[in-house]
């Protein structure tokens, strides 16, 4: 596993000194887990493997706070048995997005003579994964606040897609950004080319979304 | 405790640096916490004594209780932003961060607490006092609030990454304290009411309180929920 190392901080004391000088703010200070999974300098098939699970759980778990808030209002115009599919949605709808969109990327690229390596794109597409599922997992917390303490079923609804939507951008952007580093001959073409594929993923995400939900919700 | 008060309130660099190299971070945690469950406690019982010792106790605790809870919730969300944007800062780094900085807003809110006895005692039994002493108290927690956020943006790296980083941190951590604070409502209590409840049930959340307060503020006044300037519910459209 080639990760990155870092220096272990001095360790504590059982009391809190307030002059200790062991303080040197220029120091690199450690990093988190979440981050060095994010950084491409960790690049192996197992990190990529946790990277998507992680994914998936955060976009599964996005789901919940709306399944909750629908079961425990017992409407029953609104909840129905089968809403729970709602929670594997969402990584279907993100997975099915990029599988959909990706492969015409990489054979447009090639057409202009810009080869993309099949194993750093698996890499940034698994970064990619995480990246959106650890805002949609970072963001549960507060749904599943305004889910319990008298958020409307809809309302909750509404929050979770534009959170989906957030963290989904914010993902699809550092992908284009991972792609166009990896590009040998940064020609305005191919970076036009990156750039009008980003475009249409958006709005592919969307699509997929609304046919997605549809079918689950309605 | 006077030292650690001193290191709380006017070292924010060192108290940012601290956090983010993870240096003594169990005796500074428990130093933080007991900072902002005294200060804030003592915050919540000045400011429910102006319905009496029964709301000032809930309040004492209620007001802590509704930090902890924020902290709690805010804790994932913004350990996902600060990863996502480059910033990857440990959990534990994190959490006495966000502890070191609340206590710094608490150390804030106990120094204005003369601010707010006084606002309690001139506006006892006046016919607006409720909506006026809910107004100080909220701007009294917006300066505690600004003195909190010093330590977080001494925390982050200086680079363009840190200012969606702030803004995410602002926006999620008022969605949720406004949202945690109108679940365990109410802190002052309507003057109308001759016994306030600990809690009142979930009804709404604070957003939509808020339109509807805002409405109220301008003259319009909905079917229900809403009350006039003296605290007495309305009961109807006017």
């Amino acid at each position: 596993m080639s990760t990155t190392t870092f220096d272990t901080p001095p360790m504590a004391s059982s009391t809190l000194d307030p002059t200790s000088d062991s303080l040197d703010p220029t120091l690199p200070a450690p990093t988190s887990k979440a981050a060095e999974l994010l950084s491409p300098l960790s690049n192996n098939a197992s990190d990529d493997m946790m990277r998507l699970l992680a994914g998936v759980l955060g976009l599964a778990l996005l789901g919940v706070p709306a399944t909750l808030v629908q079961f425990f209002e017992r409407n029953e115009k609104a909840f129905r048995p089968w809403v729970s599919l709602q929670s594997v949605t969402l990584p279907i709808t993100a997975a099915t997005t990029l599988t959909l969109s990706l492969p015409g990327l990489w054979i447009l690229l090639s057409v202009f003579n810009e080869q993309l390596e099949p194993r750093a794109v698996v890499n940034a597409v698994a970064r990619t994964y995480l990246r959106g599922g650890l805002l949609c997992l970072g963001f549960t917390p507060t749904l599943l606040l305004f889910a319990a303490s008298g958020g409307s079923s809809d309302g909750v609804l509404v929050s979770s897609t534009f959170t989906y939507f957030f963290a989904g951008t914010i993902a699809l952007v550092s992908l284009a950004r991972d792609l166009g580093a990896m590009l040998r001959q940064r020609t305005p073409l191919t970076l036009g080319i990156l750039l009008g594929w980003a475009l249409f993923t958006m709005v592919l995400g969307l699509y997929l979304f609304v046919r997605m939900q549809h079918f689950i919700l309605f | 405790m006077l030292t650690t008060s001193l290191l709380i309130s006017s070292k924010p660099q060192e108290l940012a640096t601290r956090c983010v190299h993870g240096i003594e971070l169990r005796p500074l945690a428990r130093a933080t916490l007991t900072h902002v469950l005294i200060c804030t406690g003592v915050f919540g019982f000045v400011l429910g004594s102006s319905r009496g010792v029964s709301q000032a106790f809930a309040s004492a605790v209620k007001l802590p209780l509704a930090w902890i809870i924020t902290l709690s919730v805010c804790a994932p969300a913004f350990y996902a932003i600060t990863a996502v944007f480059g910033q990857g800062i440990r959990l534990r780094s994190l959490l006495a961060l966000l502890l070191s900085a609340t206590a710094r807003a608490s150390l804030v809110l106990f120094a204005l607490l003369p601010v707010l006895w006084f606002s309690v005692d001139i506006l006892q039994g006046s016919a607006t006092g409720y909506h006026q002493l809910t107004m100080i108290a909220s701007l009294l927690y917006g300066a505690a609030g600004l003195a909190g956020l010093g330590v977080v943006v001494r925390a982050l790296q200086k680079r363009a990454s840190s200012l969606p980083i702030l803004a995410g941190f602002a926006l999620t951590f008022c969605l949720v304290a406004g949202q945690t604070a109108w679940s365990l409502r109410p802190f002052v209590g309507r003057p109308a009411e001759t016994t306030t409840p600990w809690f009142r049930p979930a009804e709404s959340t604070f957003l939509e309180a808020l339109m509807l307060g805002s409405d109220s503020a301008r003259g319009i006044y909905h079917s229900s929920g809403d009350y006039e300037a003296d605290g007495r519910e309305t009961g109807g459209e006017y």
